[in-house]
């Protein structure tokens, strides 16, 4: 029988596909495995081999990851299933959708038993049940058994109701907000990627890409440039893309940042009922009498990438292309950020002279001056990868120089002596 | 004090320093004095003496006693240093000269063992034409320019290195003689005068004596004549003919005899007292003369209860050890980490000023990396084929090397020496395709893979001290496959008891320990830490092609510098490690090959058939079932849905369209 347009649409699903996306995670591939039975097939003509042993290694061990992993695969496959229907991609749709759960979840970086948990969560905010149903591969007898209940399942996901997209992204912000507060106060891990922020990214819309929602890895860069994204003006109503102004609120505190005052329109309106009942103040971040950094760092390679926050160094590091978001988006955060700098760090590229790098910069610093009222105080330096022979070679504005620090607070020590 | 783990190379730092210094302090030579810690602490001093022996073992006073046979101990080995050095220096003038000289060479290095006197030395400086310019600085040795220039302030050189090797001799004489030895100095000033006259009065010698008058008379005319006084000149004249008289007459004798003598007899005192007086003005006299010992006490670790003992020594010994000499304390981490406790917790610490420098040796991997990178080349071949399958060999080489080295320098070394070959190639072939290697090289590219990880990398940076408890946690799963155990305990407290057995002192050195336990300085947070790392580890190795990914995923960061190539090396090496089933036994492992590659338990190809076939039944059903699942909504289920909405919708349209919009 000849196969429908449909159904060739759709992905086969193979230990491959599920191996691609970190649904199972055995210690060998799947083409590895089937090279080692065909190699065991040659016992069957009584030719022993040296590997023999290891190939039944091979054999069984993928055997017991697959028998064992049989609700995880059931599990990633309904919330795939659920999640195609966001899908921007016009087609593909379900294999996208495998790849949001991999990556929205973190699927790579989770052990077999968090992993599962992490499923289950997921679908229950699909699907309100008080029991999952029962979707273990048995040991005897194949795993027809478990197609039959995975497709039973699988139509009860498919039957739920469809999602207005405005409310879901909602939703996904006031999560957001959650989260990143929740981060602030060391509490991270208490709001894991949620349905929605699944459904956002599957979507393509910002509450689904701006940011990984696993926040106890996020680096100073990343969370940087959410910062300027969030603060980019969208071009046309683009609800999709658009960030709201607690989003950016929230972003601050997270880069240990003060909320209490300078903040401008339209954050500042948004300030007092973006706290009221959280459980935060103005200062949770931080204390405002806590000057922190501005880092401009090269495009690529860069020496702070890794780099994490630090709660005692209010800091943003960020591009030279992006820094005029700071500014010049939607809101100007010039006034806000000029009492609470020491200073200015550009970054040089461990390729380009210091002195030629220096010259370039002292024309942004003087530049970025302008935009700060009243900035007498900020200081400007370099970030360098190595010690520079003359000093005095470098413009006096830009001589607090700090010279290949490990992470932000060794950046401030170096170059600003506190 | 330079610490670090057993055959991390902590004396090849010292000879490297060393050699590095040698020639950059003009006219001084600097001499390694070793010494053996547990003989300077624990043991006797040998002695030539049963008495002296007797002597201490009765001392009350224990502390005394072990200051006092440190003491001896330096003493001895300081002079047997520098009596070689001077013994070479003499060879190296002599040798190319006649085959006499040579000879005085060697008689020099036999004397020497006998600790001679200064006047022995001085004869053989002398007949090595040294008396100016001594025998270390001597022209016929290879000079710096600096050297000659410091020498020339320095003009009584000969005389200042025989003083100093006479000290030193007559020091190591105290410190191996006999404590029956008297010496007697005897200091004889004799002065004897004998005047002695004869006088006798016979007849012919008076006729003589008459002449003699008459020609004293002559000799005062003479005188009168030439113009002198009358009165003198006859005076003169008879004083001249009473003087032959006399001589020719008179005989008389007198002798007076002076004799003083003085005899000192020493007994060689060796208390303590006698020899912390004596040793700094030693290492004075040899500073003077242009030599700079370096102490370097070495195998303290192999001590057990080292540390009070130690600590009582450089307490007693600060004047020594800080103020006048350079001493190098070789031990192990334990000491290392109770002294940075002392220190820490008092503000005050006598430790402070003895040990000037605390230095600790870690080898990261990437240091045992760089070392092989430097002595595995690859031979230019214009194949550019073969020559990539020759550095991909390299690369594996390099990390079954590292893993098998266990981070142990000397293990390294070993390693090394067993494949190379007697020129210089390496025995070695099908690198990456023997499960052998294969096996090391996953076990070390999952260690080099957690390294990676910033908060490691970072904790390893900041305390090199952690840092090597890291490195130990990292491979202790190693060392348990090494002993051949089939079965691992890596849970917290199995890790830990593991790590503190393997690492304590008492591991190798029995009797009891004087240290704090190998982890009890760690915070709780610190040892889950390990715990945590070790786990990734250990997860990395039960799952090999998870390996892979990351470390594909670690070169293109950047992070790791390997090939692809190799790091696939992961997809086809044997299982090495499983978890035990149970989830009761959650962390607990079972190796399933051995160090050697032998599978600890062997199968028949019957069993592996039956084996195979029931996991093939599952395999097939398993892939057979996936291509079933479709996971989109059904034809009906979306008609189901649609149509009845379709339906309101065209009703609704339909309705609209009826609207008549009135005014």
């Amino acid at each position: 029988m000849a196969e429908s347009p449909t159904s060739q649409a759709l992905p086969q699903l193979s230990p491959e596909l599920l191996e691609q996306y970190f649904i199972i995670r055995p210690s060998q591939r799947w083409k590895e495995i089937q090279d080692a039975r065909t190699r065991l097939q040659e016992l069957k003509q009584d030719k022993p081999y040296e590997n023999m042993e290891a190939d039944r290694d091979r054999v069984v061990t993928y055997r017991d990851v697959l028998q064992r992993s049989g609700r995880t695969i059931a599990l990633a496959i309904c919330l795939a299933a659920h999640l195609r229907r966001f899908s921007a991609q016009p087609a593909g749709k379900f294999s996208d959708a495998l790849a949001v759960v991999s990556s929205g979840l973190d699927l790579q970086s989770l052990d077999e038993t968090t992993k599962l948990t992490e499923l289950e969560r997921c679908i229950r905010e699909v699907v309100t049940a008080d029991n999952l149903p029962v979707l273990e591969i048995p040991l005897e007898g194949g795993a027809a058994s478990w197609r039959a209940a995975l497709e039973q399942w699988l139509a009860v996901v498919n039957k739920t109701p469809a999602h207005e997209m405005r409310e879901v992204r909602r939703d996904a912000w006031t999560t957001w907000d959650s989260r990143l507060l929740a981060f602030v106060q060391g509490r991270a891990d208490e709001w894991p990627p949620d349905i929605n922020y699944l459904r956002c990214r599957a979507e393509g819309s910002a509450p689904g890409t701006i940011l990984p929602a696993r926040l106890g890895r996020l680096t100073l860069p990343q969370m940087t440039d959410a910062l300027t994204a969030a603060l980019t003006p969208v071009s046309t109503v683009d609800d999709a893309k658009e960030c709201p102004a607690t989003f950016s609120l929230a972003l601050l505190l997270a880069l240990r940042f003060d909320l209490v005052s300078e903040l401008g329109d339209p954050l500042d309106t948004v300030v007092q009922s973006f706290l009221q009942g959280r459980g935060v103040s103005r200062t949770s971040g931080t204390s405002p009498s806590i000057k922190g950094v501005l880092i401009i760092r090269t495009p690529a390679g860069s020496r702070t990438t890794p780099w994490n926050i630090n709660p005692s160094v209010p800091a943003l590091v960020t591009t030279l292309q992006n820094c005029p978001m700071l500014f010049t988006g939607k809101s100007d955060l010039g006034r806000y950020l000029a009492p609470r700098l020491t200073g200015v760090l550009f970054e040089v590229d461990r390729t380009e002279n210091v002195r030629d790098a220096a010259r370039r910069y002292l024309n942004e610093f003087k530049k970025l001056l302008e935009r700060f009222p009243n900035s007498q105080s900020i200081r400007g330096g370099l970030l360098l990868a190595r010690p520079v022979g003359d000093m005095n070679a470098l413009p006096p504005e830009l001589r607090a120089v700090a010279v290949a620090p490990s992470d932000v607070a060794e950046a401030v020590r170096l170059a600003f002596g506190s | 004090l330079i610490a670090g783990p057993r055959g991390s190379g902590k004396t090849t730092l010292i000879d490297i320093a060393y050699q590095s210094t040698l020639s950059s302090v003009p006219g001084q030579r600097p001499v390694i004095v070793r010494l053996h810690g547990p003989s300077l602490l624990r043991g006797r001093v040998p002695s030539q003496t049963p008495g002296v022996a007797e002597q201490k073992a009765i001392d009350p006073n224990a502390t005394d006693l072990m200051t006092e046979n440190v003491l001896i101990s330096l003493v001895t080995n300081l002079y047997q240093t520098v009596a070689e050095e001077f013994a070479s220096a003499y060879r190296d003038i002599m040798c190319p000269r006649t085959p006499e000289d040579h000879e005085r060479a060697a008689q020099l290095r036999l004397a020497l063992d006998g600790a001679p006197g200064a006047s022995t030395l001085r004869d053989f400086w002398e007949s090595a034409d040294a008396m100016e310019t001594g025998v270390l600085f001597h022209p016929a040795r290879r000079l710096s320019m600096n050297d000659v220039e410091a020498l020339r302030k320095r003009p009584d050189q000969a005389k200042l290195e025989i003083a100093a090797l006479a000290t030193a001799s007559e020091a190591y004489r105290r410190c191996t003689g006999k404590l029956e030895t008297t010496e007697k100095d005897e200091n004889n000033a004799t002065r004897e005068q004998e005047l002695k006259t004869e006088a006798s009065a016979k007849g012919k010698e008076i006729a003589q004596a008459l002449v003699s008058v008459l020609a004293g008379l002559s000799v005062g005319g003479a005188a009168a004549a030439s113009g002198t006084a009358a009165t003198p000149s006859a005076v003169a004249g008879a004083v001249t003919a009473l003087l032959g008289m006399v001589t020719l007459t008179y005989t008389s004798s007198m002798k007076r005899q002076s004799t003083t003598r003085r005899e000192i007899t020493f007994l060689p005192d060796l208390s303590v007292t006698v020899l912390v007086h004596r040793f700094p003005l030693l290492l004075r006299r040899l500073r003077q003369a242009g030599i700079a010992p370096i102490f370097m006490i070495d195998e303290i670790d192999k001590i057990p209860a080292a540390a009070d003992s130690l600590n009582q020594l450089v307490s007693n010994l600060k004047f020594l050890c800080a103020d006048t000499s350079f001493f190098c304390f070789l031990t192990d981490r334990a000491y290392l980490s109770d002294v940075a406790k002392k220190t820490r917790d008092t503000s005050n610490n006598t430790l402070l000023t003895v040990y000037t420098d605390l230095m600790f040796v870690l080898y990261e991997t990437s240091s045992f990396s760089s070392y092989l990178d430097k002595v595995i080349r690859v031979p230019i071949i214009p194949d550019p084929k073969r020559l990539n399958e020759l550095l991909w060999d390299k690369e594996a080489l390099r990390l079954a090397l590292v893993h098998r080295s266990r981070m142990l320098a000397f293990n390294l070394m070993r390693e090394i020496s067993e494949i190379r070959l007697q020129d210089d190639f390496l025995n070695v072939r099908q690198l990456r395709g023997d499960p052998l290697y294969q096996m090391f090289i996953v076990m070390q590219l999952a260690v080099e893979v957690v390294l990676c990880d910033p908060l490691v990398s970072e904790r390893v940076r900041q305390d090199p001290d952690f840092g090597q408890i890291i490195y130990d946690a990292l491979y202790y799963p190693s060392r348990i496959w090494y002993q051949g155990q089939e079965e691992m305990d890596c849970t917290l407290e199995g890790l830990e008891a593991g790590m503190t057995s393997l690492n304590s002192p008492g591991a190798l050195v029995p009797g009891p320990s004087d240290r704090t336990d190998y982890l009890e300085l760690l915070k709780p947070d610190d040892r889950k830490f390990l715990y945590a790392q070790v786990r990734v580890l250990l997860g990395f190795v039960c799952e090999p092609i998870r390996l892979r990914d990351r470390v594909i995923e670690l070169i293109e960061k950047k992070q790791l510098t390997i090939s692809n190539v190799v790091a696939d090396v992961c997809s086809t090496a044997p299982i090495l490690l499983t978890r035990k089933p149970g989830i009761e036994n959650k962390d607990k492992y079972i190796w399933r090959y051995n160090w050697y590659c032998i599978p600890y338990k062997t199968a028949d190809m019957g069993e592996i058939m039956e084996t195979v076939a029931g996991a093939d039944l599952l395999l097939d059903s398993m892939v057979n079932e996936l291509l079933k699942v479709f996971p989109s909504p059904t034809v009906p289920d979306i008609e189901e849905d649609s149509i009845p909405a379709m339906g309101f919708i065209m009703d609704f349209q339909r309705e609209l369209l009826s609207l008549k919009l009135t005014a």
